[in-house]
C-alpha cells in the first residue's frame, strides 16, 4: 500500500513545484504549502505505514503492543510541522508586504532590490 | 461576525477551549496531546476571542505582550534543559520526582513559545490590516 | 552608559589583567606547569594551558603591560565616545593572546590565533567613521587572517605527522619529525602564517597601516604583543623544525630583510607614530632571524629582546600618544618645545628611547649585545646588517627625542595644551620606562632563573643556557655597540640631506599596500562578474534553475540507484476502500489547486488537501501528527483568508508563454516522478528499525512516558524541539517585522535619500 502514496506525494509534489515556478507570488506560496504537505507526507510514508496501532503504551504494559507504528517519523513529521508552520507565515507575510510595497504581484516585476 | 450569540458564546468557548489545550498539555506525555498542540488550541482559543471582540481586548487579556510569551517559553524550556546541570547529568537530560519531571517544564516551555509566537504574528496581522 | 556603571566597568577592565598577571605568577612553578580541562571530549581536543618560561614571558607581558595600556587607554580614551565598547575589545583582546601563548594544542591555538584577529579588527577599526580606519582594519584582518587559514592547514599537517595535537607531546618529539613526508609543506604554511602575524617582508605592509587604530591600540597590540604571536608560533616550533636547513635560510633571509627595508622606511616617515611602526617591524625581523639561529646565544638574545621591546615601544608609543594630546599633530617637522608641557612624558621617553638604542644599562643595550653575539657566530653578514638596523634605530631615537622636546618652541610650530594633570597620561609611560633600567641593573639574576633558563630548556634541544651578564668586559660585541652608536649619530646628522635623497629614490617602488589592493580589486571584479551571469533579477527564472539543479541531483542519484537494485521491487497492493478514496480525493485537490482561476477556490482547496492529509495521518496510527496538521491546517487558512481579503485590489498577472509553461510541466513532473521512485525504492528497501525500537523501549523505563512520539520530542531529541521552538519564535518576530509598515517604510525613504 505504500506504493500507492508514493504515487500520490510524486503528483502532489508535481503540482506545487509547477505552482512554485508561476508569476503569481501568492500562487507560488500555494505551491509552498503543497509542497510541504507533500513532504511531510514522504517522510511518513518513508517510515512505513501501519494501521490503528499509534505509538502509545497502555497503561499496565512497559512496551507499545506488537506491531505499533514507527514513532520516529511522527516525530520528526511534527516537528516539521511547525516550523514549516512559522515559515509559511513569514512567506505569507512577506509576499503580502512585497506586493503592498511594489504594487505588483508579478514575480517577474518584482526588481527593486537588484536594481542597478 | 459579530452577532450577540457569538460574542457572548465565544467568552464562554474560549476559556473552555484553554482548559482543554492545559488539559492535553498536561496528559501529552502520556496520551495523544503535547506542547505544540495545546498551544496551537490556545492560539485558536484567543482568535476566537478576537474575533468577537478587538485585538486590543485580547492584548488586554494577556496582561503582557505576546512576545513576551514567547520569549519566556524559550527560556523556560532552556531552563528545563540546563537543570539536570545542577544535578551532574548533561544537557536536557529527564529529570524527575514523581510524576513531575524537567520535560513536563520543557514542554510548558514549547507550549508558551507556541502561543507567544503565533499570536503575535495573529494580533499584528489583524491590527496592520483592518 | 551612566557614570558610576562606566566608572566600575573600567575598574574591572584595568584590574582584570593585574588579576591574571599575579594569578599567573602563582600559579608558576619553573619549569613547567599544565593545567588540563576536557573540552571536545569527542574530538580529543582539551582545553589544556601550558605555563612554562616561553608562556609566562609572553603571557606575563600581555598581562602587565595590558594593565599599564588600560591604565593609559582609561585617559587616552576619556573624549573618544563608545569607550566603554573600546575597553571591552580590549580586554577581549586580551583573553584572546593569553590563550594564544598559553594553549597546550595546536587547534585551541589556532582558535585563539584567529580570535586575535577578530579582535584587532575591532580595536584598528574602532574610529569606524573614518574610512581609512576601516580600510587598514580590513588589510589587517584580511592578510593576517589569510595566513592564519594557511597556518591551520600546516597544524593540521603537523598534528598528524605527530599523531597528536597536544603541543608539549610534539615538542618532546623534536627533529625526528623530518624525515615525515609533510615536514617541509607544514613547515611553509607555519611559516606563511607566522610571517603575516609577525609583519615580515612581504607581508608587513599591514602594521603600519594598523596605525589608524587609537594610541592605546598601537602600543599594546603592535608593540608588546599580538605581532609577537608569529614569533611566539615559531619560538614554540623551534625543537620540531629548528634542525632544518629550510627554517634557517628562510627565517634568516625574511629576518634580514625585514629588519633592513623598515629601517630604512622607517627612517623615512615623518609622522612619529608611523616611525614607531617601522621600526617594531625591524625588532620583529630581528626576532625571526635569531630564532632561525635557534643557537643557545640567539634564544637567550630573543628571549631578552622580547622584554625589551614590549617596555621601551609601548612606552613611547604611550608618550607619541601625549605628544598627540598636547599638540594635536604626530608630524616630526611641527613639533618643538614640547618639554614645557610633557616634562614627566619627557622623561620617560628619555628612558625608553635610550633602550631603544641600546645605551648601557639599559634592558635595549643587554638584548643587542647578545644579538651581535648569536650574529657573530654565524659571520660577518648577519650581524652587518642588525647594525646597520641598529644605527638606524639609534638615529631615530635621537629624531624623537631631540627636536620634538629640545628645541624651542616657535610660532610656526604646532600651538601647546598642558597635559599632564591627568596622572594616567604619564604613569604607565614612567612604569615602563622604570621596567626598562630595574630589570636588566637589578633583576638579571631573577629574569635568568624564571624565563631564560626554563624558555631555553624548551626550545633547545641540548640546552647550553648561557648566564647573562650586563658587563662582560671589553669584546667584540662591545665594540660593535660602539660602532653602531657612532653610526646612529652621523645618521642622524645627516637625516637633514639623506632623507630627501632616499625619498628620490625609493618612491617609485611598488608597495606592498598597492599590490593589496590590486588583488582586492580583481577579487571584486571576480564576485561582480558572476552576480552579473547569476543573478539576474528574473525571480520566476531563479525558480527554475534551482528546481532543474534539484533534478539533476535527483536524476544522477536514482540512476544509480536502480543501476545497483535489480530484480525491481515488486509492488504489492493491499489496499482498502478508504485508502484509495483518500488518494484519489488528494490528488483531485492539488489539481484543483493548479487549475483554480480565482485565489479564493484555491485555498479552499489547499484547505482540503490539509484535512485530507489529516486524516491519512488518523488512518496511519499517528493521532498527534493528525492532531497537529489540522489545528496549522485551520490557522494557516485563517492567515491566507486575513491576508487575501486585503489584496483584492492587485490586477490580475500574466501567465507564463504557453512554451515556457510546457517546460515548467516536464520539469514538475522529473521531480514528482524522481519523488516517487525514490520513495519506492525506499520502502522497497528494508528498513532498520534500531532506532526506533530503542525509543520504544525505553520511553516508559527512561522517559517516563507512554505517548512516544511525546517522549521523543520533549526527552531523547529535546534538543532538536528546543531549536524547534527558537525557529518558530523568530519566524515569527520576522513575520511582524515585515509588517511593521510605516516604521520600515521611513527607514527606507531616509536611506534612500542618503544614497541619492
Amino acid at each position: 500500500m505504500e506504493f500507492l502514496w508514493c504515487l500520490v506525494v510524486g503528483l502532489m509534489t508535481a503540482c506545487g513545484v509547477f505552482l512554485m515556478l508561476e508569476r503569481h507570488i501568492v500562487r507560488f506560496l500555494f505551491g509552498m504549502i503543497l509542497v510541504s504537505n507533500a513532504i511531510n507526507l514522504a517522510i511518513f510514508v518513508a517510515g512505513r505505514l501501519t494501521r490503528g496501532n499509534p505509538p502509545l503504551i497502555a497503561s499496565d504494559a512497559l512496551l507499545p503492543a506488537a506491531g505499533y507504528a514507527n514513532p520516529l517519523p511522527q516525530a520528526l513529521i511534527l516537528t516539521a510541522i511547525v516550523i514549516g508552520f512559522g515559515l509559511l507565515l513569514f512567506t505569507l507575510l512577506l509576499a503580502y508586504r512585497a506586493i503592498k510595497e511594489l504594487g505588483t504581484a508579478d514575480m517577474d516585476k518584482m526588481q527593486h532590490a537588484e536594481a542597478e | 461576525m459579530s452577532s450577540i450569540i457569538f460574542r457572548t458564546s465565544a467568552h464562554f468557548v474560549t476559556v473552555l477551549m484553554l482548559v482543554f489545550s492545559v488539559y492535553l498539555l498536561l496528559r501529552g506525555h502520556n496520551n495523544p496531546g503535547g506542547g505544540f498542540i495545546a498551544g496551537l488550541i490556545a492560539v485558536i482559543a484567543f482568535a476566537l476571542l478576537m474575533l468577537a471582540e478587538t485585538t486590543d481586548y485580547v492584548r488586554d487579556r494577556l496582561i503582557y505582550p505576546p512576545a513576551v510569551f514567547a520569549g519566556s517559553g524559550v527560556l523556560i524550556a532552556l531552563l528545563a534543559g540546563l537543570l539536570p546541570l545542577f544535578f551532574g547529568q548533561p544537557f536536557l537530560s529527564g529529570l524527575w520526582w514523581g510524576k513531575i519531571g524537567s520535560p513536563l517544564l520543557f514542554d510548558i516551555g514549547i507550549y508558551l513559545a507556541v502561543i507567544g509566537s503565533v499570536l503575535m504574528v495573529l494580533l499584528n496581522v489583524e491590527e496592520e490590516l483592518s | 552608559m551612566p557614570n558610576p556603571i562606566l566608572k566600575l566597568w573600567l575598574a574591572f577592565c584595568a584590574l582584570l589583567p593585574l588579576g591574571i598577571f599575579l594569578l599567573i605568577g602563582a600559579s608558576y612553578k619553573p619549569p613547567e606547569t599544565l593545567l588540563y580541562w576536557p573540552w571536545i571530549p569527542s574530538l580529543d581536543i582539551p582545553f589544556s594551558l601550558r605555563l612554562d618560561g616561553l608562556s609566562v614571558l609572553f603571557a606575563s607581558l600581555i598581562s602587565g603591560v595590558g594593565f599599564l595600556v588600560q591604565l593609559y587607554a582609561i585617559a587616552y580614551m576619556k573624549p573618544y565616545k563608545g569607550r566603554a565598547a573600546f575597553h571591552l575589545y580590549l580586554t577581549l583582546f586580551m583573553l584572546a593572546m593569553l590563550g594564544l601563548v598559553l594553549a597546550d594544542n595546536l587547534l585551541l591555538l589556532f582558535v585563539f590565533w584567529e580570535l586575535t584577529t577578530l579582535t584587532s579588527y575591532l580595536l584598528i577599526g574602532f574610529n569606524h567613521e573614518k574610512e581609512g580606519s576601516r580600510k587598514n582594519a580590513l588589510q589587517a584582518m584580511l592578510v593576517t587572517g589569510t595566513g592564519g587559514l594557511a597556518m591551520l592547514a600546516g597544524l593540521i599537517m603537523l598534528g598528524e605527522m605527530a599523531g597528536t595535537y597536544s603541543i608539549s607531546t610534539i615538542i618532546t618529539q623534536g627533529a625526528s619529525l623530518a624525515q615525515q613526508p609533510w615536514f617541509t609543506p607544514s613547515l611553509l604554511l607555519i611559516l606563511l602564517g607566522a610571517f603575516t602575524k609577525s609583519a615580515q617582508l612581504p607581508f608587513h605592509f599591514w602594521l603600519p597601516g594598523a596605525m589608524a587604530a587609537p594610541t592605546p591600540v598601537s602600543a599594546y597590540l603592535h608593540s608588546s604583543t599580538m605581532v609577537k604571536a608569529g614569533v611566539y608560533l615559531l619560538a614554540r616550533l623551534l625543537p620540531v623544525y629548528g634542525d632544518s636547513s629550510l627554517w634557517f635560510t628562510l627565517l634568516c633571509s625574511a629576518g634580514t630583510f625585514t629588519a633592513l627595508w623598515c629601517a630604512i622606511q622607517a627612517y623615512r616617515q615623518t609622522d612619529l607614530k608611523l616611525m614607531l611602526a617601522f621600526s617594531t617591524n625591524v625588532i620583529l625581523g630581528q626576532l625571526v632571524m635569531l630564532i632561525g639561529i635557534g643557537s643557545s646565544y640567539a634564544v637567550t638574545a630573543a628571549l631578552l629582546l622580547i622584554a625589551a621591546h614590549s617596555f621601551y615601544k609601548a612606552g613611547l608609543f604611550m608618550v607619541v600618544g601625549n605628544i598627540d594630546k598636547a599638540t594635536g599633530t604626530r608630524e616630526y617637522h611641527e613639533l618643538a618645545g614640547l618639554r614645557a608641557v610633557l616634562a614627566i612624558s619627557f622623561t620617560a621617553a628619555l628612558v625608553t628611547a635610550a633602550s631603544k638604542a641600546g645605551l648601557p644599562p639599559s634592558f635595549g643595550f643587554l638584548s643587542k649585545e647578545y644579538l651581535y653575539k648569536a650574529g657573530l657566530e654565524f659571520g660577518w653578514v648577519l650581524s652587518g646588517t642588525m647594525l646597520l638596523a641598529n644605527a638606524i634605530m639609534v638615529a631615530l631615537a635621537l629624531l624623537i627625542l631631540i627636536k620634538p622636546f629640545l628645541k624651542p618652541h616657535h610660532p610656526k610650530a604646532a600651538p601647546l595644551k598642558a597635559v599632564e594633570h591627568n596622572q594616567l597620561l604619564w604613569l604607565p609611560p614612567i612604569v615602563l620606562a622604570l621596567l626598562s633600567v630595574i630589570v636588566p641593573v637589578a633583576l638579571l639574576n631573577w629574569y635568568q632563573g624564571v624565563i631564560i633558563d626554563p624558555a631555553a630548556s624548551v626550545m633547545l634541544a641540548t640546552p647550553q643556557v648561557k648566564t647573562v651578564k650586563l658587563w662582560e668586559g671589553l669584546n667584540l660585541p662591545l665594540l660593535l655597540s660602539a660602532l653602531t652608536l657612532l653610526l646612529g649619530i652621523l645618521l642622524y646628522v645627516a637625516y637633514p640631506r639623506l632623507k630627501p635623497r632616499l625619498d628620490q629614490h625609493l618612491s617609485g617602488l611598488t608597495s606592498g599596500p598597492a599590490v593589496y589592493q590590486h588583488l582586492l580589486n580583481a577579487v571584486i571584479k571576480l564576485a561582480n562578474w558572476q552576480t552579473r551571469v547569476l543573478q539576474h533579477g528574473h525571480l520566476t527564472q531563479y525558480s527554475l534553475q534551482f528546481f532543474l539543479v534539484l533534478l539533476a541531483f535527483l536524476g544522477t542519484v536514482l540512476g544509480k540507484a536502480f543501476w545497483q537494485i535489480h530484480p525491481l521491487p515488486s509492488i504489492e497492493w493491499d489496499l482498502y476502500y478508504y485508502d484509495v478514496v483518500l488518494a484519489v480525493f488528494l490528488v483531485i485537490a492539488a489539481f484543483v489547486v493548479v487549475k483554480a482561476r480565482t485565489l479564493l477556490l484555491a485555498v479552499a482547496a489547499l484547505g482540503t488537501i490539509g484535512f485530507l492529509t489529516t486524516m491519512v495521518f488518523l488512518v496511519y496510527s499517528a493521532p498527534d501528527v493528525a492532531k497537529t496538521q489540522l489545528l496549522v491546517e485551520t490557522l494557516l487558512v485563517v492567515f491566507i483568508a486575513i491576508v487575501l481579503r486585503h489584496l483584492s485590489a492587485v490586477s490580475s498577472v500574466p501567465r507564463h508563454s504557453t512554451s515556457r509553461r510546457i517546460i515548467h510541466a516536464c520539469v514538475a513532473a522529473g521531480i514528482g516522478i524522481s519523488i516517487t521512485l525514490a520513495l519506492w525504492i525506499i520502502t522497497a528497501v528494508p528498513m532498520n528499525q534500531e532506532i526506533s525500537e530503542f525509543y520504544a523501549q525505553t520511553s516508559v523505563s527512561g522517559g517516563k512516558g507512554r505517548n512516544i512520539v511525546n517522549v521523543i520530542l520533549v526527552d531523547f531529541r529535546a534538543f532538536d524541539t528546543l531549536g524547534e521552538a527558537v525557529v518558530v519564535v523568530i519566524a515569527g518576530l520576522a513575520a511582524v517585522a515585515v509588517l511593521a509598515g510605516k516604521r520600515i517604510n521611513k527607514l527606507v525613504s531616509e536611506t534612500d535619500k542618503e544614497h541619492r
